[in-house]
């Protein structure tokens, strides 16, 4: 496990560079002249120049993307052109909040979608098989920003049950320590503004958890049916085992692996692409921060966004190979 | 007399699926002796594997469902007992091993982790005990091997996780050992040193043994008696030694001759000529009629009963019920015909 962990970590590398030079040619592949570009139509000369000089576009190529890498290797992301803030100082938040609200929606999509899936698969072609797939084809279909708003109209407005928009009650205030509002509050002690924290979680999230727990229901349902039929499965009734413990314990393990790359790619997919869901709730995402970057024309914010949001998938990718190997021996032996 | 483990009578057991109604199991009788080895054989098909399943509690309901008959197990009827009741039982008192050792472990668990299960689903014990159970059940199975219980099925050989396997069966010392061709999937040499350890452990511990196969060889080397099934019913039984020497059914008949024989010199070997009949469309008549090469007219209309031709050898043939019956000459010589040709 400890060489297959290395040698996985290792094939980082070249993945992390490819990324980077990708990230750097963002501001590049800007048509005309990106200074004057980001300047805008109307800058003075002089202010083009600045902003020449401040990306360090004057410089060749090679130097400009080696001072990059160098910048990112110490954590430094770059200036926002627009708050002249650094990056990496102004980004966390926002990352954070974007992660309280995918992780919160993974494990709604985990916990129902799997569970679904074993279910349906258990009980095939019984009538909560058929609702639970055509729930599951409803779920992959439903635009994701129709069925916020359709959420807001009916939990918000309607029925005033949970607020429409926002992390927590705009009065309340508290200082953040994590950034992670809900761990935030329990550090604090304090239950009150928790249970508003997670009022305003729950419209968001099932918003965000509908289509992957769709996907990893249907994906469940398929491999634990394939896993069912197989010897091992008839081998562990034949010893006397539960029902229970035939489908959780030696199915559910053989059908993991699928199931856990849908969960691993959903969740990539959902750090960087909540961001109707985060403009519809108003929720203070990375997905609202790259979108206000690329309206306000802020290059280096969205060339930042993109390298952490990409990165952050691949180390997800890296943590699901982890567990792959983790759950299956073979998966280790077989790339000797 | 020897007391009987395994009661099978007239069993019945169809499958409705949506293109008609599959009668796999058709009026099976076996009896299991204790201590006794059974050999059950026939071909792809013809429910052999379906009976084994039946006994266990392990055919899926629906689309299979017993329709009649009864089995009854240490004197109990288990017919219809409740996937429950069938719990305690299963892998306690009946024991099953199958054909495929490559993929009956489940892969992702250790041997010591599938072993250990076993033992402590029925018996209350701590996991060290369950361990120390296992590793000495896996040395008579012939597993000496250091750390075996730490491996995972994929770093053993197939013989090996045959051996596994029976030693998971034979871990509870069950009164029934139901094997479904467990040497089919093995090269010849393991086959025998995996035969040789069955018997051995049904010498040891009084296992009875229901063994599954179509190959009699092994029915040869290992059986006290005999039962032939063929489309979903048992056609002949007899001792095994007198069933080699004086098969009475074609169609067994037939099977015998299609043994391959080192001495002969046939430049083909024999096969019982067409096919197996569809599960959907079976004969009126005998089942066999289509490919008897000594069917008569009524053969085609009437069923055949499972009748004792001599002491304790059954079979399901009209050439023999008739030798009581109506007494036609011509069935009569072709009985004669065929007691002296095999």
């Amino acid at each position: 496990m400890f060489a297959y962990t290395v040698r996985r970590l290792l094939m980082l590398i070249p993945v992390l560079i490819g990324m980077s030079i990708i990230t750097f040619a963002v501001v590049h592949l800007i048509p005309g002249d990106p200074a004057q570009t980001i300047a805008g139509e109307k800058a003075t000369p002089q202010r083009v120049e600045e902003i020449r000089k401040e990306l360090g576009l004057d410089q060749p190529l090679y130097k400009q993307y080696l001072d990059y890498v160098k910048g990112l290797l110490q954590g430094d992301l770059g200036k926002s052109l627009i708050t002249k803030r650094p990056i990496s100082e102004e980004i966390g938040p926002f990352l954070a909040a974007t992660a309280e609200l995918v992780l919160t929606s993974m494990l709604i999509a985990v916990f129902f979608g799997v569970n679904l899936g074993i279910i349906s698969a258990w009980r095939q072609n019984s009538w909560f098989d058929y609702t639970s797939m055509v729930i599951a084809l409803i779920g992959i279909s439903i635009p994701v920003f129709w069925l916020g708003l359709m959420e807001q109209w009916l939990f918000a407005q309607t029925l005033d049950w949970l607020p429409s928009n926002g992390r927590m009650d705009p009065r309340i205030q508290m200082v953040p320590i994590t950034h992670f509002y809900v761990i935030d509050t329990l550090i604090y002690g304090d239950t009150e503004v928790l249970w508003d924290v997670v009022k305003h979680l729950i419209l968001p999230a099932v918003a965000l958890a509908t289509v992957p727990m769709a996907i990893i229901a249907r994906i469940t349902r398929s491999s634990m049916l394939e896993v069912m039929r197989s010897d091992y499965i008839r081998t562990a009734r034949a010893k006397g085992l539960s029902e229970f413990w035939v489908v959780y314990k030696h199915t559910l393990k053989n059908a993991a692996i699928p199931v856990l790359t849908v969960i691993g790619l959903q969740l990539g997919l959902l750090l960087g692409g909540a961001v109707l869901t985060e403009t519809i709730f108003s929720w203070p995402g990375i997905g609202r921060y790259l979108y206000t970057a690329i309206s306000e024309r802020d290059y280096t914010v969205v060339q930042s966004g993109i390298l952490v949001v990409a990165t952050m998938f691949v180390l997800i990718n890296l943590l699901v190979d982890l567990i792959y190997a983790w759950i299956d021996p073979r998966i280790q032996y077989g790339r000797k | 007399m020897s007391q009987s483990v395994l009661e099978i009578s007239e069993l019945q057991l169809h499958f409705f699926t949506d293109k008609g109604v599959v009668k796999a199991i058709d009026g099976v009788d076996i009896t299991v002796n204790e201590g006794e080895i059974v050999g059950l054989v026939g071909e792809s098909g013809c429910g052999k594997s379906v009976t084994s399943l039946a006994v266990m509690g392990l055919v899926p309901n629906p689309p299979g469902k017993i329709v009649g008959g009864t089995i009854r197990f240490a004197g109990q009827d288990i017919t219809h007992w409740t996937n429950k009741q069938m719990r305690k039982i299963r892998g306690k008192d009946i024991s099953m091993i199958f054909q495929e050792p490559m993929t009956s472990l489940n892969p992702l668990f250790t041997i010591g982790d599938q072993m250990v299960e076993a033992i402590r689903i029925h018996k209350k014990c701590s996991k060290k005990e369950a361990q120390a159970m296992s590793l000495s059940m896996l040395e008579k199975v012939g597993i000496k091997r250091k750390g075996i219980l730490d491996l995972y099925p994929h770093q053993l050989s197939g013989g090996m996780r045959q051996r596994v396997m029976i030693a998971m069966a034979m871990v509870l010392n069950p009164r029934l050992l139901i094997a479904d061709e467990p040497t089919t999937a093995l090269d010849v040499t393991i086959q025998a040193q995996i035969l040789d350890l069955m018997r051995s452990l049904n010498k040891e511990y009084g296992t009875s043994i229901l063994l599954i196969t179509h190959d009699l060889g092994v029915v040869a080397e290992m059986c006290d008696r005999v039962i032939v099934m063929y489309a979903g019913q048992v056609v002949e039984e007899a001792d095994c030694c007198h069933l080699f020497k004086n098969p009475t059914h074609p169609y067994t008949q037939g099977l015998l001759k299609s043994i391959p024989k080192l001495d002969g010199n046939e430049k083909r070997l024999y096969s019982i000529p067409g096919q197996v009949p569809h599960p959907l469309r079976m004969p009126q008549g005998c089942r066999f009629a289509p490919r008897c090469e000594y069917v008569m007219d009524h053969c085609w209309s009437q069923k055949p009963e499972l009748l004792e031709t001599e002491k304790g050898h059954l079979s399901r043939c009209w050439l023999h019920q008739a030798k009581e019956g109506s007494g036609n000459n011509g069935e009569t010589n072709a009985t004669n015909a065929t007691v002296e040709s095999s």
